[in-house]
């Protein structure tokens, strides 16, 4: 196994999180895709954000391939360098919270200083 | 009449009695159980937690909420490189939340192998008292606030104190 993560890293409503970049074979502008009428999952819909209305301020669509059917999964504010993390220190959920998790992409947690990143299953992010 | 089986002498019957229950023989004082508190206020109610249900008392430092969390949970903090989780004493004890001040504190909690970060507004000091002080708390408490309570009484500078119980607070948020 590996012993470091590559991590795209995105800002959605002031949350930041990270999720692994293997799967995503492209970054692509949004306004090309909205006509479709299958195959795009907005992050929110996944993840139950605490705050609503969840706004987008610049949305970009990232296609993912796992092996099921691809497709589309719109996040918010990615940054342009990827980031390397060593895997040893990724840590889990503290257990008051995991518990409601179980269902949920989230999967870990990355401290970088003061901030925390929310890592996020890019195959539990599909139809 | 001589009695061939010698009787017990005084001091050995006190002696027996003290073996017996030696609780009674204790110097009253030494007896007496202590008890550290830590007080602290939410919405001008004063609270409390034993002491040895508190691993430590953490400035406050930016939450990371956690998406499908509960609001009871605010979310999670990194303690020096461990994260820890923070409840939102507010909402569960069914009070008007307040933003966050220069008082703002996380009181680490812990029951067991739990641990978790308890957000609270104020904490005004660490008391020691006998631990017979502490009373069932008053009946006109919110059932919130009675569902956490340990007791309470008059501990604080004449304020009313409850005193909360750290293992019914995380346990409640265990599923």
């Amino acid at each position: 196994m590996k012993s470091d993560l590559t991590l795209l890293l995105f800002n959605i409503m002031g949350i930041d999180f990270g999720m692994d970049v293997a799967p995503v074979k492209a970054m692509e502008h949004v306004e090309g895709l909205l006509s479709a009428k299958s195959g795009i999952v907005w992050f929110h819909e996944k993840i139950d954000l605490p705050r609503t209305p969840v706004v987008y301020d610049f949305p970009r669509a990232l296609r993912i391939e796992t092996g099921k059917k691809p497709f589309h999964l719109i996040i918010d504010n990615p940054r342009d360098m990827p980031l390397v993390i060593p895997i040893g220190k990724i840590k889990p959920f503290p257990v008051l919270v995991e518990q409601f998790l179980h269902a949920t992409p989230l999967w870990a947690i990355y401290p970088i200083k003061e901030r925390i990143l929310l890592l996020v299953d890019p195959l539990k992010m599909g139809r | 009449m001589c009695n061939t089986e010698k009787e017990p002498s005084k001091t050995q019957l006190i002696l027996e009695a003290v073996r017996n229950n030696p609780g009674d023989a204790m110097d009253p004082e030494i007896r007496e159980e202590t008890l550290d508190l830590v007080i602290f206020t939410m919405t001008q109610r004063y609270f409390a937690f034993k002491g040895r249900d508190v691993r430590e008392i953490l400035p406050f430092s930016p939450i990371t909420e956690v998406p499908g969390c509960p609001r009871t949970i605010r979310g999670i903090i990194n303690v020096r490189g461990t994260i820890e989780s923070v409840i939102n004493l507010h909402t569960l004890l069914e009070m008007d939340d307040v933003p966050v001040s220069p008082t703002t504190r996380f009181i680490l909690g812990r029951s067991g192998e739990l641990l978790s970060g308890i957000q609270v507004e104020h904490v005004a000091d660490v008391i020691s008292i006998k631990a017979d002080r502490i009373k069932p708390v008053i009946s006109t408490l919110p059932p919130a606030i009675r569902d956490y309570a340990h007791g309470g009484e008059e501990l604080y500078k004449g304020h009313y104190v409850i005193v909360l119980s750290v293992d019914k607070i995380l346990k409640k948020l265990s599923i």
